[in-house]
């Protein structure tokens, strides 16, 4: 025992490796080097699984979500596939609700039948246990299970270190415990998305020299759906639904170039989930007083009553 | 002939490396005071007492604790505070606190063997021990409602040491009836459904001295709030759905330059209020060249909390790490002596490190050591090293969809130049671009 705790002691920390029988070492040397590639640096993949999840909203009738457990590690961008058998499941959409990505390559998008695929990016980073996207089915043969129906393809996800390294993965079952702390939806969602700010991007160079109304946000309940632009002459009272619904809106996805390019319009974005509850923001263009065409009306008749005034007193 | 004895070596050693904990990733490691080549990681940390300080190696044989009376020393590789405290999250539910911190980060290899949840009726302890294995998270129940429970986090290693405690974090669990929805509108600037639940959360921790410390939420800043002169900072937002978020908190220091953004995922459920604590953000750093002539030094310096320790890793053939004090402003300053650095680029990061709480490492700041001096200009001090597409020093959603418009598009050549020096540089756009845009994102 004395030799053999040499040995470990000695083999730790690297040193001279003493009076041990050699031929021992040289026996068994291969297979301790085999053992050391394989074994000597554990769990170094990410977990990534799919789960069975609440429906989010009271129509939905099979949720399957797709999550990882990063461990110690901290990643910031996600992109990949899932497929499923088109004969067993139809899909009725995707959903981005509480997901750790905020910002969206790629939505997640059905161009392939059979295969739903997306990218996005969770700024500053992500560690810990996460939602990625969930899908949304129709059972076609009338089975209540979607799960085995489902396969994770060609994901990468890379770390959250400067440089974008990948990081390898390995499919899991999801524990129950990791499920329900993963799985907060409620089969209902009163809540807009969230509160969110829209960026002018004035005449950038990269972008055409053009200006464009940049945004995004995120809902927790149900996910965003769709977001609208409207840009307006006058102001529209934000907090009042007859003033909201009179604008022209426009679906849209940012970057939006905007149709007034001389940025004299008041400018809108409306983010709706897809419960219907829906956000309206203006945009702050940081604009002077005397920007606005209203100043000078003002200041027009103001000038001209000044006049009538002067005329009627004095004259 | 089976040779038992064989069998039993084999099978000992293949225990050994079964639950060997990561190996030991030998290095080297010098300053210019000391080089050790191909240090191993034992059990290390620095030792002080009220009267006692020990600041070096005493042995790297020597594993575990030596006590005496009024003395604790705990032997190890270097005297660097190597592994950051993690951050606490606490929120209360009806006879339970539910916590989550963020993983214990080492250096040169170390990494945490086990999280041990400390939780105590009275400030300040004595806790009662639970272990929560190498989990993250850990739900503690049967406790009493409406009255608060102090909780903190200690990280032991591979080997079973005790190597960092978190801050305290408390939470006071409420009955169910108290935990409903409150209404709440949707914020100023936006009109909607509004919020239902409620829910809350507080950020507390430190930054610098009178910085500016900005809170995100999914990536969007949301707010932001003046850190006192002692660097503490408190941050709320309140009238949040329920659900899963990744907020994040950085700092921008007295010269401009913006921290990355630490996040931590927060779970809330309606009507929660959640308390993360024990925040250390980062210290920055710059060099004052961009390329120096070897032999000669360089001024790595940044800011940090205020008379705190910073530990500078230069990443080179030798790894090179080297302490400063920071100053009452939390202003460090660090003269390295190239003459021990090789030829070619190098890049330095930094920790900080105050009584027992140790930040993560903070970004890095690149330099050449070459054959003359040339000085780093004083955008290049302040900007992000990467990412920052239209050059206003930041990187946040408008680089992000100027870069997005680019995805799968042929890129022009404008782009492509800003591809090469901004991003990764392998003359296409594909998401490395946009994971390093997300490393160095801020307000």
């Amino acid at each position: 025992m004395t030799q053999i705790s040499k040995f470990f002691r000695h083999c730790i920390f690297g040193a001279y490796l003493g009076q041990l029988e050699i031929r021992i070492i040289r026996n068994y040397f291969l297979i301790i080097v085999l053992f050391s590639f394989f074994l000597a640096t554990p769990a170094l993949a990410l977990d990534i699984f799919l789960f069975p999840a609440q429906p989010e909203l009271s129509n939905d009738s099979l949720v399957v979500s797709f999550g990882l457990d990063t461990g110690a590690d901290k990643i910031n961008a996600v992109s990949g596939e899932l497929s499923y058998d088109v004969s067993k499941l139809e899909l009725v959409t995707t959903s981005n609700a509480n997901s750790f990505i905020s910002l969206w390559l790629e939505a997640p998008n059905t161009k392939t039948a059979g295969s739903v695929s997306f990218s996005g990016i969770a700024p500053g980073g992500f560690a810990g246990q996460g939602k990625i996207i969930s899908l949304i089915f129709k059972s076609k043969t009338g089975e209540h299970e979607a799960l085995n129906f489902v396969h994770i393809k060609n994901v990468e996800i890379l770390k959250n270190d400067g440089t974008g390294s990948p990081i390898a993965t390995k499919i899991i079952s999801p524990s129950a415990s990791l499920i329900s702390s993963l799985d907060v939806s409620s089969a209902s969602d009163n809540s807009a998305p969230e509160l969110f700010k829209p960026i002018l991007s004035k005449n950038d160079p990269l972008l055409g020299n053009q200006s464009y109304l940049i945004f995004s946000t995120t809902d927790k309940g149900s996910g965003v759906d769709k977001y609208f632009v409207a840009e307006t002459k006058s102001r529209l009272n934000i907090h009042n639904a007859e003033s909201l619904s009179a604008a022209m809106w426009q679906e849209a996805e940012s970057p939006y170039l905007l149709q007034d390019q001389s940025l004299s319009s008041y400018v809108y974005v409306k983010a709706v989930d897809r419960a219907g509850n829906a956000l309206v923001v203006e945009l702050d263009q940081g604009k002077n007083i005397y920007q606005f065409w209203w100043f000078w009306v003002i200041i027009i008749v103001a000038l001209i009553g000044v006049c009538l005034w002067l005329k009627r007193k004095f004259f | 002939m089976v040779n038992y004895r064989q069998i039993i070596y084999f099978l000992l050693l293949t225990l050994f490396f079964l639950f060997n904990p990561s190996p030991a990733l030998a290095d080297t490691a010098s300053s210019p005071s000391f080089n050790m080549l191909e240090g191993v990681i034992a059990p290390a940390g620095y030792s002080a007492s009220s009267n006692f300080k020990l600041d070096g190696l005493i042995s790297q044989f020597s594993i575990g604790p030596s006590q005496a009376v009024d003395f604790i020393l705990k032997s190890g590789l270097l005297y660097f505070p190597i592994i950051s405290t993690p951050v606490v999250t606490a929120s209360a539910g009806p006879g339970k606190v539910s916590l989550s911190w963020t993983p214990a980060t080492g250096l040169l290899g170390w990494r945490a063997g086990e999280y041990i949840v400390g939780w105590s009726d009275t400030s300040g302890g004595p806790y009662n021990l639970v272990s929560a294995g190498t989990d993250l998270s850990y739900t503690k129940a049967g406790l009493g409602n409406n009255s608060p429970y102090y909780f903190v986090i200690k990280v032991k290693d591979m080997l079973g040491n005790d190597v960092a405690t978190s801050t305290e974090v408390s939470a006071t669990p409420v009955p169910n009836n108290d935990n409903g929805g409150g209404g709440g509108g949707g914020g100023g600037g936006g009109s909607g459904s509004g919020r239902v639940s409620g829910a809350g959360a507080t950020f507390r921790g430190r930054a610098f001295p009178n910085s500016d410390v900005s809170l995100f939420r999914d990536g969007q800043f949301v707010a932001t709030t003046k850190a006192g002169p002692d660097a503490n900072f408190e941050i709320s937002v309140a009238s949040l759905a329920a659900g899963l978020y990744n907020f994040g908190v950085n700092s921008t220091d007295n010269s401009g330059r913006q921290s990355l953004i630490q996040t931590f995922p927060v779970t809330l459920t309606e009507g929660a209020s959640v308390v993360v604590s024990g925040i250390f953000i980062a210290p920055s750093i710059s060099v004052d060249k961009q390329e120096v002539k070897q032999g000669d030094n360089i001024a790595i310096f940044g800011q940090s909390i205020p008379d705190g320790k910073v530990t500078i890793a230069v990443n080179s053939e030798k790894q090179i790490f080297a302490q400063a004090s920071t100053d009452k402003s939390g202003v460090y300053l660090y003269n390295l002596d190239t003459v021990v650095l090789e030829m070619g680029g190098h890049t330095a990061k930094s920790k900080a490190a105050l009584v027992n709480e140790v930040s993560p490492f903070g970004p890095t700041a690149g330099f050449k050591v070459g054959t003359e001096n040339i000085l780093l200009d004083q955008a290049a001090k302040k900007c992000p090293a990467k990412g920052d597409l239209n050059g206003d020093c930041k990187v946040n959603l408008i680089d992000f969809s100027i870069a997005a418009y680019w995805y799968k598009r042929p890129l022009s050549a404008t782009f492509l130049a800003l591809e090469k020096t901004k991003l990764n540089g392998d003359g296409k756009l594909n998401l490395t671009d946009f994971s390093i845009m997300a490393y160095y994102w801020s307000k």
